[in-house]
């Protein structure tokens, strides 16, 4: 995700003639997507695994 | 990088219609709704607690997938440009997140410049598709741009001034 945002902060640089840029859009997806992951580690230790595998 | 030479004029910048990226995004809206309701309506089912659990999970690995997806819409749409210039037109195109593609051919090597609108949509709101023919063997196809109609008049314009 970090590399995305890196990429995106080097696409800024390369399209720095545009005056048109969205990078809140971008950085808000990255938050999302790094809450999520975040989300799912938590859902994912919730789930008791030992009772579907007895 | 794209560097823009001395005297050289940027004429127009130009990202696809917000019209595609909408339809697209709608379609990913839906995609997350299905299973949000789902999830609102577990509670009325009676079923173990350990299966709750992984409903759970699932619906949120699902949601970050779809997450990813969205984003991936998203920088494609963001990342494609044409840009229009008094010396040349250049064309960069992501194809995924790490695979780009940039093409530049000058004016003078324009020969036809085609515009097509492709459905009643695009015609209603003037976006569409416009190939440039150039001397050379590759043609240049930028898709769903807007006001297509516009930017062939800039182009046929600009290679006008620079014959």
């Amino acid at each position: 995700m970090f590399g995305f945002i890196g990429l995106l902060l080097h696409y800024k640089q390369e399209y720095s003639f545009e005056k048109r840029r969205k990078q809140s859009t971008v950085l808000a997806f990255g938050i999302i997507i790094t809450i999520l992951m975040v989300l799912s580690t938590i859902a994912l230790f919730q789930v008791p695994w030992s009772a579907f595998l007895s | 990088m794209t560097i823009i030479h001395p005297g050289e004029k940027i004429i127009r910048v130009v990202h696809r219609h917000w019209i595609v990226v909408a339809q697209k995004m709608t379609m990913v809206a839906f995609l997350i709704l299905v299973p949000i309701v789902g999830l609102f309506l577990l509670p009325l089912f009676v079923i173990p607690e350990a299966l709750a659990a992984l409903a759970v999970y699932l619906f949120s690995l699902y949601t970050l997938f779809i997450a990813v997806i969205a984003f991936g819409m998203w920088m494609d749409y963001y990342l494609d440009i044409w840009i229009i210039t008094s010396e040349r037109i250049i064309d960069i195109e992501h194809k995924g997140v790490f695979n780009r593609e940039v093409s530049e051919f000058m004016m003078e090597r324009v020969q036809d410049v085609t515009t097509h609108n492709p459905n009643f949509l695009s015609l209603l709101l003037g976006y569409g598709t416009i190939e440039v023919h150039t001397a050379g063997e590759k043609t240049f196809v930028g898709h769903d741009l807007p006001n297509v109609k516009e930017i062939k008049d800039i182009i046929i314009e600009t290679r006008m001034k620079r014959a």
